[in-house]
Order: structure tokens, then C-alpha cells, then sequence
């Protein structure tokens, strides 16, 4: 059992130029992150396909050199293992392709429905001549996690979270 | 007949095996579809649809068995195949053959059916 003297979360953090060759191993890495606390593979594979989405967004569009992936999960004294787990990333954007981005992002936040806000997306990313429109929406969806983001001078934060389920609970 | 006017796809960490199987045609693939990968797709799956056209097959399949993981610009491109499918009326049916291991790829591919229900089977490697 966890006692007082447990760390509240554990956390690791990469930063790197943004480079397609590091997707894969920023991937990796968050998904061995994660596989040392005990989640069931399914999961696992939920936090694999967004570590993954996350990252090629976070090469693809930004705008220095400099970006990051987090990940990090948070436990509770009451719990075995850990209650949540979150993934961020960070880089910076071009002004307008934040403002587009940003409102892509509250539509998504806001939907109630995450599942038939994807559908909408995959509805209209045929017609799309530049980038998919799909990955973050692809994260609420298929990976059920939730999504938050914050700007501050240029630069985006991104982060996709989730509760995890804890013994005895379906 | 005429042999298959589709090439494989070989690169380094994904590739592509098309073959006519009697009225089926199949493409079999492996390993990643991330970024280095989505031109490929893209610019194959065309040709798959012509192919189709082509030798009049019943039926298109994608075997996903030996495929780790693909991202949502080599999904696009799959929106993009169906789309065009149902544009055109094309009168074969799209069945993906997955593999239980890869947990993605029933969520995956269960979105796609949704986007075209009746032309997309979707169906596992432990049913078959």
C-alpha cells in the first residue's frame, strides 16, 4: 500500500528539435512510461495512438526548435496504482495557424459528443486540402481521453488526459 | 488475365503487398503508417480503386494483421478511398481483416465503417 511518503505522480519529460525521426521514439518512450504502472494493454494502446498523434503534430507545425512531450501520472493515497495519467505537448506556432488551431481545439473541448464530433471530422477531411483535421479528435474518440490546451505568447500546450480505472471498478 | 498494374509499396519501416486472389483483391500491410509513409498511401490507394474497376473484383481487402500502428493522415487517406468508392458506386465491398492484438484497430476501422456502412466489413483474424 502507498503511504504518506509516496510521491504524489511521476513524471518524465523530453525535449527535442522537431524532427519526424523522433516521433517514434517520443512514442515509445511515453508508452514504456506507461507501461511501468500497470495499465492493461488496451489502455496501453489508447495511450500509444495519442502519444503518437501528439507528437507528429507537435514536428508538423512547430514554428522554432524547441518542443516537448510530457507524461506524467498522479496517484492518490487511497490508490494502489495511479488514478490518472496525462500527456502534454508544447512548440511553438505560427500566429495564424494558432488562431485556426485554437478554435479547432474549443470546438473539440466543447463537443458533448466526442464520437459523432470525430465523425464529423472524417466527413469533411476528404475535402481538406492540407493535414487531416483528424488526429486530436481521433484522440477523444478512439483513445477516450479528454483534451485540454493553453496558449501563452506564441506558444501551444496540449494536453490529453485520462482516469484511470482502479481495481473493483468495471 | 492480365497480371495486377499495382506495385508493392517497400519502405523501411511499412509496406504494401497487393495480389488477386480470384474476385478479391488484397493488399497486405506491414509495419508503421506514420508520416514517411502517408505519400505512399495516398498515391496507392488510387490505384487500387482503378485495379478494382479494372478486373471487376467483388471485393477489396486490407489486411491489417502485420500492421503495428497508422496515424490520421494514412486514415485520411482510407476516408478518401471510401469516399470515392461511394462517389462512384463502385459495386465491390471493402473488408479489413484485423488482428485482436492491435487494440486500434477496431476503434479504427469501426469509424470508417460508420462513414460507410454496408460497403465496409470490418472482421477479425480470430473469426476468420
Amino acid at each position: 500500500m502507498p503511504t504518506r511518503s509516496d510521491p504524489p505522480g511521476e513524471e518524465v519529460m523530453l525535449c527535442f528539435p522537431p524532427r519526424k525521426s523522433y516521433v517514434a521514439p517520443a512514442t515509445d518512450f511515453v508508452t514504456c512510461f506507461c507501461s511501468e504502472h500497470t495499465l492493461d494493454k488496451a489502455t496501453l494502446s489508447r495511450v500509444q495512438l495519442a502519444a503518437h498523434e501528439l507528437s507528429e503534430n507537435v514536428v508538423k507545425y512547430a514554428a522554432d526548435q524547441v518542443c516537448s512531450v510530457r507524461v506524467r501520472t498522479e496517484r492518490s493515497a487511497a490508490s494502489d496504482g495511479p488514478v490518472s495519467l496525462s500527456i502534454t505537448t508544447e512548440n511553438a506556432v505560427l500566429p495564424d495557424a494558432l488562431r485556426r488551431v485554437e478554435a479547432y481545439l474549443c470546438a473539440l473541448e466543447a463537443a458533448t459528443n466526442p464520437d459523432a464530433f470525430y465523425d464529423e471530422q472524417i466527413a469533411e477531411t476528404a475535402k481538406r486540402a492540407n493535414g487531416s483535421g483528424l488526429g486530436l479528435a481521433r484522440i477523444r474518440s478512439e483513445a477516450a481521453m479528454d483534451i485540454r490546451h493553453h496558449s501563452n505568447d506564441g506558444r501551444l500546450r496540449i494536453t490529453a488526459f485520462l482516469v484511470l480505472p482502479q481495481a473493483g471498478e468495471p | 488475365m492480365k497480371p495486377l498494374e499495382l506495385a508493392a509499396v517497400d519502405l523501411d519501416r511499412f509496406s504494401l503487398r497487393p495480389r488477386l486472389e480470384g474476385a478479391q483483391l488484397w493488399v497486405v500491410f506491414t509495419g508503421t503508417g506514420d508520416l514517411d509513409a502517408v505519400a505512399s498511401l495516398a498515391g496507392f490507394l488510387p490505384k487500387v480503386q482503378q485495379q478494382a474497376a479494372l478486373y471487376g473484383v467483388e471485393e477489396v481487402v486490407f489486411d491489417f494483421c502485420a500492421l503495428e500502428f497508422m496515424n490520421s493522415s494514412c486514415f485520411k487517406a482510407f476516408v478518401t478511398f471510401i469516399d470515392s468508392a461511394k462517389t462512384i458506386g463502385a459495386s465491390y465491398r471493402i473488408r479489413f481483416i484485423t488482428a485482436g492484438r492491435h487494440y486500434w484497430q477496431r476503434r479504427s476501422l469501426e469509424a470508417l465503417r460508420r462513414l460507410a456502412m454496408g460497403l465496409v466489413v470490418i472482421e477479425s483474424d480470430q473469426e476468420s
